[in-house]
């Protein structure tokens, strides 16, 4: 995914910084990483690699012409701060010690882009893969985690239908922003099926209809 | 559920002892577990609470939900549909209150003080097991409360529970009892306080049993509500790959996950 403010074609060629999160609630960290792009003055450009939402340990990559709006991301709760290479370096000088030197990373523009082609293209595959019919989980949004059935489809939107069992949710959501759920079973298409779902009816598969809420 | 009816109760049961009674669920669960798994449940565990403690995860309900997904599915069928919902909404898909609040039609502080009151029901209704006469018997005679005279007549205050929850009315037991209605009506909230408030938790439980069963309508006999419909539209740049973060509906993106730690 990317994130961006102001003209991001004055931005083209000009390496990356590297931002290391370290966290595990990765979306609070957009969240916020999102605001200070909000209150940003010079344009700026991030990309957010797909990510294991389980791990603590992310990376995301950021370019502007100015050097402080990136190092203003850097105050953002959760960025512990640029990625950097550690050097010793020691002067030979007499009494002196080893240090270490901490150099920023600077991705080349060509490396980026190489894994951001890959990320547009997984992107765009998922949505491809979604059909009329299909059980999908919503990414985010409104609904964000809620299974249901898309009962309506476009090139660029999707109506889920998730039933509750006291009500019915219709959200009107982008196909960007369903995860395909095809491949699960008929009878474990519940509206909140999880990992912990899975894991629970693989290890009980009896408990399914016995302990499930109505 | 009737929202009224809800508020009645936690009206009549004052913040400070709901409160309490809801810590004490919390660590009702935590022994529950440790007795589920074999193993010693932490002898100082009362003094524990999600809200003093929040980094002992036995003690956490999310990783309650999350590591016993079956028994917590199988806790939850005793609530209403609607707070079943909810609970699963809330522990096992990170929900906020917020969020849920929005599609059941109540204000987030709402929405918490239920889910709050939902796991003190779980945790009661898990201590206290199946309210049968002799379950009753068995903890009344522990507080010295199994007889009672009432009247002149001594009663077996089980029996009288049993049929009051069973029956769910005054005049019933007043019947079999042939006692005067009004003296029933005025003994059993005088009974379920003094059993809520104290250290055992069985007797703690059948406490809230009895208020459950006092203060609220029977979910049994409730007509079904309608089935309710809603409708939700993101805005175009949720899921979509290039976000310019000043387009409208940015809100919506990186919707926030609820911390369930206590």
């Amino acid at each position: 995914m990317i994130l961006y403010r102001g003209n991001r074609n004055k931005l083209t060629q000009l390496s990356w910084h590297c931002l290391h999160i370290t966290s595990t609630q990765l979306t609070e960290v957009l969240r916020s990483l999102v605001r200070a792009l909000k209150k940003a003055t010079d344009d700026i450009e991030v990309f957010v690699p797909p990510a294991d939402h389980s791990s603590e340990e992310h990376y995301v990559f950021a370019r502007s012409q100015n050097p402080q709006t990136i190092q203003r991301l850097t105050s953002v709760r959760g960025i512990q701060g640029f990625a950097c290479q550690e050097r010793l370096v020691f002067d030979g000088s007499k009494g002196s010690e080893p240090t270490i030197v901490r150099t920023p990373i600077r991705v080349p523009d060509s490396e980026v882009q190489a894994m951001l082609a890959k990320a547009r293209l997984a992107h765009s595959e998922q949505a491809q893969q979604i059909r009329q019919g299909s059980f999908v989980r919503i990414r985010d949004g409104q609904a964000r985690n809620y299974c249901g059935h898309v009962t309506k489809l476009n090139s660029k939107r999707a109506i889920v239908t998730i039933s509750l069992p006291t009500r019915t949710l219709t959200v009107d959501t982008s196909r960007g922003n369903l995860l395909d759920l095809s491949q699960v079973p008929e009878a474990r298409q519940l509206y909140f099926y999880s990992e912990a779902i899975e894991r629970m009816l693989t290890e009980e598969p009896e408990a399914l209809l016995s302990r499930m809420p109505d | 559920m009737d929202n009224g009816t809800e508020f009645s109760y936690w009206n009549i049961v004052s913040d400070k002892a709901s409160q309490s009674l809801y810590i004490r669920s919390t660590t009702t669960l935590d022994r529950l577990i440790a007795e589920e798994e074999g193993t010693q449940a932490d002898p100082d565990a009362a003094l524990f609470s999600f809200e003093t403690n929040p980094d002992n995860h036995s003690t956490s309900m999310l990783s309650f939900a999350h590591e016993h997904t079956s028994r917590f599915l199988a806790l939850l069928t005793i609530l209403d549909p609607e707070y079943q919902e909810m609970c699963v909404g809330y522990y096992l898909l990170g929900k906020t209150e917020e969020q849920l609040g929005r599609i059941y039609g109540r204000s987030q502080s709402v929405t918490g003080y239920e889910i709050k009151a939902c796991i003190t029901n779980l945790a009661m209704s898990a201590a206290l097991g199946e309210p049968t006469r002799d379950n009753l018997r068995t903890i009344l005679d522990g507080c010295q409360m199994e007889t009672m005279v009432i009247q002149d007549k001594t009663v077996s205050l089980s029996h009288l529970l049993y049929l009051f929850i069973q029956t769910r009315s005054f005049k019933d037991v007043a019947d079999v009892f042939r006692i005067h209605r009004p003296h029933i009506r005025r003994l059993l909230p005088v009974v379920a306080e003094r059993l809520t408030n104290s250290k055992n938790v069985k007797e703690a439980a059948l406490g809230h049993l009895i208020n459950r069963v006092l203060y609220r309508s029977d979910p049994a006999t409730n007509a079904p509500k309608e089935r309710q419909y809603l409708k939700l539209q993101d805005p175009p740049v949720v899921g979509s790959f290039e976000i310019d973060v000043t387009a409208e509906g940015f809100d919506h993106l990186f919707t926030s996950e609820s911390d369930p730690r206590f």
